[in-house]
């Protein structure tokens, strides 16, 4: 699909070098390092890394809502080719929620728990609409008809807590969704749930952008969320992205050996009596990366070239210019033999 | 919510009772009031009759038995001094207390929660640490040096505001109250700005601390990426998240305010109760004592009452208890 659209009409959203850094005593925190991407309309990206390695903060920087002294370094974040960075304080209040919409992780936490379901779906339109009370409730309400909420009356006039996690978490979707936007950033949204809510949310999510033709970027840890619901995925690891391209390709045949080793990290993956695959060694600390490939005091395959940085390109031995890995010694193809 | 209501008044029938003992017998234990209300140079004879006209010849627990059947009729006793009954003198001074306690919680209430906001959203800015610095000051210096001051200051070398007194007073309800007229006013500010100033400091680094807790919360997270407005989020979700410690503190502080507000009163010749409370407490004057106490206790329950249904309508987590659970 994207590739029919593409020569038409620029991305949706295009992410370029972006770098996001958090001040600390040990001089700036890098959490976003250079990270480029772009998605069409309608399209879903999977943005997935282990925690520290930017995904959030990459979330974060796209809606400009950065925790000060954290700040965006440089690089752009260009939306329809508007760049994000040259518009005022108000003009980027006017995208926040009306056409790029955010869905938290932790639903127990996302809701303002002393006010009103009603209360926070209405202000949600009526910051960006000036519409009356009675009309922003009915789209509320039809917003929670969407998610698949049973009484929707009723939940309007509830308060956070007497709602479900599940439950919560829909009507953050209904919020997210409800000035229909173009996009939807969802920071880990079905972490803290069960896992039935959390395939039946899954479910319902991907339907609904589907249907409103709305772009999705969803951030996890969770591979396997990713290889069912997203178009395309971007790996991430210290801050960069290491991999990117089709979620088949990516997912069949991996490139980067922490890609490879993420992977192989998925219990179900595992084959039956066999020590459970791991990836030795810990996450970097962002504060003093080493020069080069962050990933090199991990890999097997360092070899000395990976004291350069590798940059992000299609693997020399691959004709698909769609997918990107930024390795020198990137992992064969299956038909070389991997197991 | 009723039921609620009815059991917190029940018990605080109880509060009362154990006050009173504590307080009757506590005075009993200080001294004889006899020694200080009778001429020095009566004979034997006029201090026997002084002492058995106000019932001190018969032993103690008969003197608190008659002080509690007459006391659940309503009547406290008639002070000592001056024969007037007890509740009669407090009721007198009540009113010019409670003005000035509530105007001084109003200042503080004004200036404090808007200071604190402030200085919780911009925690790092000179003017935030200024109002830090300041509200340290509030806390510690004494009120009464404070007082001196502002009497010095406003009332001696730029001669704005009167030192001392009520100032016109106009029947409200048939109350005297001083806060209808300019001159009223003139004089309420000095005494009313010295008490305020403690409980302004409170409420500027509860204000500010609830802000800050509450300011790297998910939901104003969330509730900036739903687009909306800084007036709102400040407005809305983060006040009425830390309404609920403010609220405790101001019901208490109110309660205390009234009670002890009896160093600004001296100061600033203040016809209050705290006033009447210190006299009484010299002529050892149990009937005023014990009456003052059990009112003052009777009101702060009362207040703690209002607290806590105010609780109730700020955060829909509390239930009070005996309305059934809430989900």
């Amino acid at each position: 699909m994207s590739a029919t659209d593409a020569p038409l009409r620029p991305p949706l959203l295009r992410v370029e070098g972006l770098r996001t850094g958090f001040p600390s005593r040990n001089g700036m925190l890098h959490a976003v390092d250079g990270v480029d991407f772009s998605l069409d309309r309608g399209e879903i990206l999977g943005l997935v890394g282990e925690s520290g390695s930017g995904k959030s903060v990459t979330g974060f920087s796209i809606l400009g809502l950065v925790d000060p002294p954290g700040r965006i370094l440089g690089g752009r974040v260009l939306l329809d080719d508007v760049d994000l960075a040259s518009l005022d304080e108000g003009a980027r209040r006017a995208i926040r929620g009306k056409r790029i919409a955010m869905i938290f992780q932790d639903p127990m936490m996302t809701l303002n728990p002393v006010l009103r379901i009603d209360t926070q779906m209405i202000e949600a339109v009526t910051a960006h609409e000036s519409v009356g009370t009675a009309q922003a409730r009915d789209r509320a309400r039809a917003a929670l008809v969407q998610v698949g909420i049973a009484a929707p009356d009723e939940r309007l006039l509830a308060y956070p807590h007497q709602l479900s996690g599940g439950m919560r978490q829909r009507v953050a979707i209904a919020i997210a969704l409800v000035n229909r936007p173009d996009l939807i950033i969802a920071d880990e949204p079905t972490t803290a749930l069960d896992v039935t809510i959390q395939g039946q949310i899954l479910f319902e999510m991907q339907a609904l952008v589907r249907e409103s033709g709305t772009a999705l970027v969803w951030i996890t840890h969770d591979l396997s969320v990713v290889a069912g619901l997203a178009d395309r995925v971007c790996v991430m690891y210290a801050g960069r992205i290491v991999e990117a391209g089709p979620v088949d390709a990516v997912m069949d045949a991996p490139r980067h050996p922490y890609t490879r080793g993420l992977i192989d990290s998925v219990p179900a993956m595992n084959p039956r009596g066999r020590p459970l695959a791991q990836i030795p060694g810990n996450a970097p600390s962002p504060v003093d990366l080493p020069p080069g490939c962050a990933f090199r005091a991990r890999c097997t395959r360092a070899t000395e070239r990976c004291g350069e940085m590798p940059p992000l390109a299609p693997p020399a031995d691959e004709g698909a210019a769609s997918r990107t890995v930024r390795c020198w010694n990137p992992v064969q193809l299956p038909a070389a033999g991997t197991r | 919510m009723l039921a609620f209501i009815l059991r917190r008044l029940m018990q605080s029938t109880g509060v009362l009772f154990v006050m009173s003992l504590l307080v009757f017998f506590g005075v009993y234990a200080i001294g004889n009031p006899v020694d200080i209300l009778v001429n020095p140079n009566a004979d034997q004879q006029d201090i026997a009759r002084a002492i058995a006209e106000l019932g001190l010849d018969q032993p103690l627990h008969l003197q608190y038995w008659h002080f509690l059947t007459s006391a659940l009729s309503g009547d406290l006793g008639r002070s000592f001094s001056t024969g007037i009954p007890a509740l009669e003198l407090i009721f007198q001074r009540m009113p010019a207390t409670l003005e000035l306690a509530a105007v001084s919680m109003a200042i503080a209430i004004a200036f404090g929660i808007p200071l604190g906001l402030y200085a919780g959203l911009r925690p790092e800015s000179k003017i935030a640490k200024g109002i830090m610095a300041g509200s340290i000051l509030g806390f510690s210096l004494p009120t009464f040096w404070v007082g001196l001051m502002l009497i010095m200051v406003f009332s001696v070398w730029l001669g704005w505001l009167p030192p001392t007194g009520r100032g016109d007073t106009v029947e409200l309800f048939g109350v005297p109250v001083s806060f209808l007229t300019l001159d009223g006013w003139s004089h309420l500010l000095l005494p009313a700005t010295n008490l305020a100033l403690f409980n302004l400091a409170l409420l500027i680094r509860l204000t500010r601390a609830g802000t800050r807790e509450v300011m790297v919360q998910d939901y104003i997270r969330f509730a900036r990426a739903k687009g909306l407005r800084d007036s709102r989020i400040i407005g809305v979700h983060v006040l009425k998240n830390i309404m609920i410690p403010i609220v405790t503190i101001v019901g208490l502080e109110f309660g205390s305010v009234i009670a002890f507000a009896v160093v600004t009163e001296s100061i600033f010749a203040w016809p209050g109760m705290g006033k009447l409370l210190i006299d009484s407490i010299n002529q050892l004057d149990r009937p005023v004592i014990v009456a003052y106490v059990l009112l003052i206790v009777l009101m702060f329950v009362l207040i703690n009452l209002v607290v806590d249904v105010l609780y109730s309508m700020l955060d829909p987590r509390i239930r009070l208890a005996d309305t059934g659970g809430a989900r």
